[in-house]
């Protein structure tokens, strides 16, 4: 009898195309559509930066190098020991070395083009930065370096319209800059060892400063926070149905046939819990397939589903059991036009809200799909249990007191309004 | 049997049911008539426990169920005024559903879907969704999942609300069916009174949330028995006319439309000495009038000075 009755729920449900395609198509679209929209913009989106770089030189390193070993023959400073280090210190060399290093190469891309395509490659944009490289650059650069002279330029082209990229290879280069001047100064007052190579310990921490500020995507963020939104149309979908069985008389015939009125809500309990779960779980699949959006810790990314979806369960009740009461569908249908747009916005469910309104944030957190969005982006980022163990509670709690008052509202008895 | 005693329901100091009693026995079909809003709704809500009475009792077999209702629920089948079905399932969708509710075993379910679609007339249908069927059709397999567990005693709550006449026949010749073949007793409302007169063997006639007549047919129009109805047919009739009748001292419950006139007289009252001259006085043709058997209808306008779908 008490499958009966979730059978029935879900059977009555898959017949409602036009919620159907709310619940399921609404926040597919969404999710894809927010994530192309965004995704250059979004903070914390590592996957959309690639950093395109074109390295044109118009002159041979080595070539350089040699022309100027043989130009300071017999001098102090050119002896065999200062020979190999500067072997070991081409600059454009080293700089190219820094950019193909593992970490960079996740989002940097170093091409060498030819000097003769170099009018072509500035007209045709494919290259977020192109570094151009003067015929005797090496040459001139080690003669200024011993001789103190006027230090020579390589020019840097960044296109404009990718800030962001422009902008890595700046703070890159920047740094590499100091890096280099720093190693070449502890090397002519003889302190560089062969063991001291590359300062790769404070480039690196560049590289790990970007991973930290982004570690979801924007197609993960939206793929949660949309989520977490439309599944609490679910509890005002099925509250509204709950409340045609009762103006239809169904409810009636329920309590007729001996059904006590806490089991038809429990039906109504677990088959949002049900539909809820099936909801997530549809569009985490589709997400998965079109967006190639993984799910890392996926036993967790399903916990919590369970439990925001038992929270919208309850909330259902609390929902079913308030039209049941005041004998009116306003208060779900109110819920699902105005309060759950409210709960989007300060859940986080269509713009980070701990970015610039943290006292928002917080109170957010308190929210179902708040705090599921929490616990999911948490997991996401590779924490655990323990992290997104506050955020349960919030759910659990607001499970229980959602139950308790569905239980305390819901009419024991049927009959004429 | 099934008793009402006393019931009183009040809604907002406003009472809906007022001291009502009545009964019904195995095997009968008892008919509660009545206007709109006259209370029967409200009566056998309390009486199919789905309301508390705010006071009265309802017994089965002499023991009280407010407190208790399962025992009556198992022998009651009521046929709600409004379509309570699921307009998104197909019939047999809707009779197997509610068939689980009521518990019925998978196998006895099989078979009291097939007998319920045959009873309603629906087996070519049963596999239509009910959002596509006609008035008639929902009606019918509203009555069929009432069935379903084999009441005793079945409460149909207006059940031919709003269809064609074709349906409402079907839907009669249903009701005097299941009386007839399983011996089921109805509780019929209606404020039809000709389905009440054809098919009940007792009625019980409510009006503004109480019972202002109860008995057989026959003791019903009982009544009226000192009393005959005359219809006159005009060719056409002046104010004057009907003023003048009205005056006459021993005519009552007048009713007049465009080509007739009716109104009661005292059974041995000689009319006609005092009808004819005054059609001829105020230059009125009497086409034909004939003495009218008293119906409910006539009943209850003697009750209340009112028609009953006023």
């Amino acid at each position: 009898m008490f499958l009966a009755l979730i059978r029935k729920q879900l059977k009555v449900f898959w017949r409602h195309p036009q919620e159907l395609m709310i619940l399921l198509l609404m926040p597919i679209g969404l999710i894809t559509i927010l994530s192309f929209a965004l995704g250059s913009l979004m903070e914390g989106d590592s996957n959309s930066i690639e950093v395109k770089v074109a390295i044109v030189q118009h002159e041979d390193e080595q070539q350089e190098l040699a022309a100027f070993l043989q130009e300071s023959q017999g001098e102090m400073r050119t002896d065999v020991h200062s020979q190999e280090s500067l072997k070991q210190m081409l600059p454009i060399s080293m700089l190219v070395q820094l950019l193909e290093q593992e970490e960079m190469q996740q989002f940097i891309t170093v091409s060498q083009i030819a000097s003769s395509d170099m009018d072509a490659l500035k007209k045709e944009g494919e290259y977020d930065v192109i570094l151009e490289v003067p015929a005797g650059f090496t040459k001139q650069f080690y003669t200024s370096f011993f001789e103190k002279e006027e230090i020579p330029a390589f020019h840097v082209y960044l296109n404009e319209q990718k800030e962001i990229a422009a902008t890595i290879v700046q703070n890159i280069l920047e740094s590499f800059q100091y890096q280099y001047s720093l190693m070449a100064e502890l090397s002519s007052k003889g302190i560089l060892t062969q063991e001291i190579k590359l300062p790769t310990a404070d480039i690196s921490s560049i590289v790990q400063t970007v991973n930290q500020q982004e570690p979801v995507s924007t197609s993960e963020y939206y793929t949660f926070s949309m989520t977490v939104m439309f599944i609490l149309y679910i509890s005002g979908t099925i509250a509204s149905q709950a409340f045609l069985e009762k103006h239809m008389h169904i409810f009636d015939r329920i309590l007729l046939a001996n059904i006590h009125p806490i089991i038809y809500l429990l039906a109504v309990i677990v088959s949002t819990v049900f539909l809820s779960f099936i909801q997530v779980s549809i569009v985490f699949g589709v997400v998965y397939l079109m967006l190639d959006i993984s799910f890392v810790q996926l036993p967790l990314h399903l916990f919590v589903t369970l439990m925001l979806a038992i929270v919208v369960g309850s909330m259902a009740a609390l929902l079913s059991a308030a039209n049941y009461r005041f004998n009116s569908a306003e208060l779900s249908n109110v819920f699902s036009s105005v309060i759950v747009s409210i709960l989007a916005l300060f859940g986080g469910s269509f713009f980070n809200l701990s970015t610039f309104a943290p006292t928002l944030a917080i109170i957010g957190s308190w929210t179902p799909n708040g705090a599921a969005l929490q616990s999911y982006l948490t997991i996401q980022q590779g924490g655990g249990l323990n992290q997104i163990s506050s955020y349960l509670w919030i759910l659990t709690a607001i499970a229980v007191i959602c139950t308790a008052i569905a239980f305390l509202l819901f009419p024991r008895r049927g009959g004429i309004a | 049997m099934i008793e009402v005693v006393n019931l009183t329901k009040t809604f907002k100091k406003v009472n809906a049911v007022d001291d009502v009693s009545l009964y019904i026995e195995p095997g009968e079909i008892v008919g509660l008539l009545g206007p709109n809003g006259a209370g029967k709704s409200t009566t056998i809500a309390m009486m199919s426990t789905l309301i508390q009475p705010t006071t009265g009792d309802v017994l089965l077999q002499h023991t009280s169920i407010l407190k208790n209702p399962t025992s009556l629920r198992k022998v009651l089948g009521v046929v709600p005024q409004e379509i309570a079905l699921y307009e998104e399932m197909t019939a047999r969708e809707n009779l197997e559903f509610f068939g689980d509710v009521y518990k019925i075993p998978r196998l006895k379910l099989q078979e009291r879907v097939r007998i319920v679609l045959a009873q309603i007339g629906l087996e070519n249908e049963q596999k239509k969704l009910v959002k596509h069927y006609s008035g008639g059709m929902k009606r019918r397999l509203n009555i069929g999942v009432a069935l379903l567990h084999e009441p005793e005693y079945l409460i149909m709550d207006e059940p031919t609300v709003g269809i064609d006449p074709q349906s409402r026949k079907y839907i009669l010749e249903t009701v005097k069916r299941l009386n007839k073949e399983a011996n089921t007793a109805i509780i019929y409302t209606s404020h039809y009174m000709e389905e009440v007169e054809y098919l009940c063997d007792r009625i019980y006639i409510m009006d503004k949330g109480h019972i202002i007549a109860a008995g057989r047919k026959e003791e019903i129009k009982a009544i009226l028995s000192s009393e005959k109805t005359i219809v006159l047919k005009l060719e056409k009739h002046s104010n004057d006319f009907v003023d003048a009748l009205m005056k006459q001292g021993f005519l009552s419950n007048f009713q007049v439309n465009d080509e007739d006139i009716s109104f009661s007289v005292a059974k041995n009252t000689d009319f006609l000495p005092m009808l004819l001259p005054l059609c001829e006085k105020h230059d009125i043709v009497l086409k034909s009038f004939h003495v009218k058997e008293p119906t409910l209808e006539d009943v209850f306008l003697h009750l209340t000075g009112r028609a009953l779908r006023n």
